[in-house]
C-alpha cells in the first residue's frame, strides 16, 4: 500500500493518476469500495470512529492500494469538540496506515517528496 | 544538544520525541509536563501521554511556567512538552489575563536556556498551528504570531530540527539520528 498525504489542493490525486496511469473510475471515496485509488480518506472519517477494521479489509483485497488523505492537523485546535476529535482521527489513521504503507509520499505545491520506502510503480 | 521536534494534531510527534530520548541512551529521563489538566478531554490527554510514556523511565516534572526555576539532573536527558501549552501558561499566568507576549516569550527561551545548561540532552516540541488559514480575534491573532515566532526562536536554538508527518520524521536541520527524511522524486 502507498499512503499518499498533504494539505488540500496540492496535486495529489493528479500526480497518482499520471502515476498509474488509470483513470477517475478507478478512484473510490469509500474504501468499502476497494478500487485501486482510495481518495479524500479525511471525509470518510467523518462518519468513522473505529476506521481500522474495514482499512485492514481494504488491505486484505488491494494490498497495491493507493491512499490519499489530506493533512488537516496543522490549524489551531477546534473549538468543536467533534471537530477536535475528527482532526484527532484522521492524524492517528494516518500513523497506523503510514506504518503498514511500503511507500508514503508527501504532496507538496504539486511536487512529491517520499518520506517511507519507494514507490510500488516504479 | 537541543532537539526541536514539531507537527500537526496527531502527527505521532510526542512519540518519536520520547523515542529520541530513550535512543540516546542517557538513563537519567526527565519529562517536564506543561499542561494544565482542565476538563475531561484535558484529562483523557495526559493518560495518553502517560501510557505512551510508562516504562520508557521518565521521571515527570510538572509546571506550567516559569520552566528557569527547576533543576533537573546534570547529564540527563529532558523532554519538555509542549512549547504551545507553555506558551499559553505563560502569557495568560495565573489570573488568566494576557500580559505582554514578548515578556511570555522571554521568559520561555530562558526557561530553554537554563534547561540546556543543564540537560545534556533536551528535546522541545512544539505544535504547527499555523496552516489552516482561518482569521481569528486579535487576541488569537497575537498569540499565534508570538507563538510563531517563539517556535522559529526554538528551531535557531536547536542542534536539530524535526517536522513529524503521520509517524514519520523529516529533518529539516541538524545531523540525523536515524537516517530517514524527505527526498524529492
Amino acid at each position: 500500500m502507498t499512503l499518499v498525504i498533504g494539505g488540500a489542493g496540492q496535486g495529489k490525486l493528479e500526480y497518482v493518476l499520471s502515476q498509474l496511469h488509470v483513470g477517475k473510475d478507478e478512484v473510490s471515496y469509500d474504501p468499502e469500495a476497494a478500487k485501486a485509488v482510495v481518495a479524500g480518506l479525511e471525509t470518510w472519517l467523518r462518519g468513522e470512529t473505529e476506521p481500522m477494521p474495514v482499512l485492514e479489509r481494504l488491505l486484505e483485497d488491494r494490498p497495491d492500494v493507493v491512499i490519499l488523505c489530506n493533512e488537516v492537523g496543522s490549524g489551531v485546535v477546534p473549538m468543536d469538540r467533534e471537530e477536535r476529535a475528527w482532526r484527532e482521527r484522521v492524524g492517528r489513521t494516518c500513523c497506523a496506515l503510514a506504518e503498514r504503507a511500503s511507500c508514503v509520499i508527501r504532496m507538496y505545491c504539486g511536487i512529491p517528496s517520499i518520506i517511507k520506502g519507494e514507490p510500488e510503480w516504479n | 544538544m537541543q532537539v526541536y521536534v514539531s507537527g500537526g494534531s496527531g502527527s505521532g510527534k510526542s512519540a518519536f520525541a520520547e523515542s529520541l530520548i530513550v535512543q540516546s541512551g542517557i538513563r537519567e529521563r526527565i519529562y517536564i509536563a506543561t499542561m494544565a489538566p482542565f476538563g475531561q478531554e484535558g484529562q483523557i490527554r495526559i493518560a495518553r501521554h502517560r501510557a505512551l510514556r510508562a516504562g520508557k523511565g521518565f521521571t515527570t516534572i510538572e509546571k506550567l511556567r516559569g520552566l528557569a526555576e527547576i533543576e533537573v539532573p546534570a547529564g540527563c536527558a529532558a523532554l519538555l512538552e509542549d512549547l504551545t501549552n507553555l506558551f499559553a501558561n505563560e502569557w495568560f499566568g495565573t489570573e488568566g489575563k494576557p500580559g505582554a507576549p514578548a515578556q511570555a516569550a522571554a521568559q520561555v527561551l530562558d526557561g530553554l536556556c537554563h534547561l540546556n545548561d543543564t540537560a545534556s540532552l533536551l528535546v522541545v516540541v512544539g505544535n504547527d498551528l499555523f496552516s489552516d488559514g482561518a482569521e481569528y480575534d486579535a487576541e488569537m491573532m497575537e498569540y499565534l504570531r508570538n507563538l510563531a515566532a517563539l517556535n522559529c526562536a526554538a528551531a535557531a536554538m536547536a542542534d536539530e530540527v524535526y517536522e513529524v508527518v503521520c509517524g514519520i520524521p523529516i529533518r529539516h536541520k541538524g545531523h540525523p539520528h536515524i537516517n530517514k527524511g524527505a527526498s524529492q522524486i
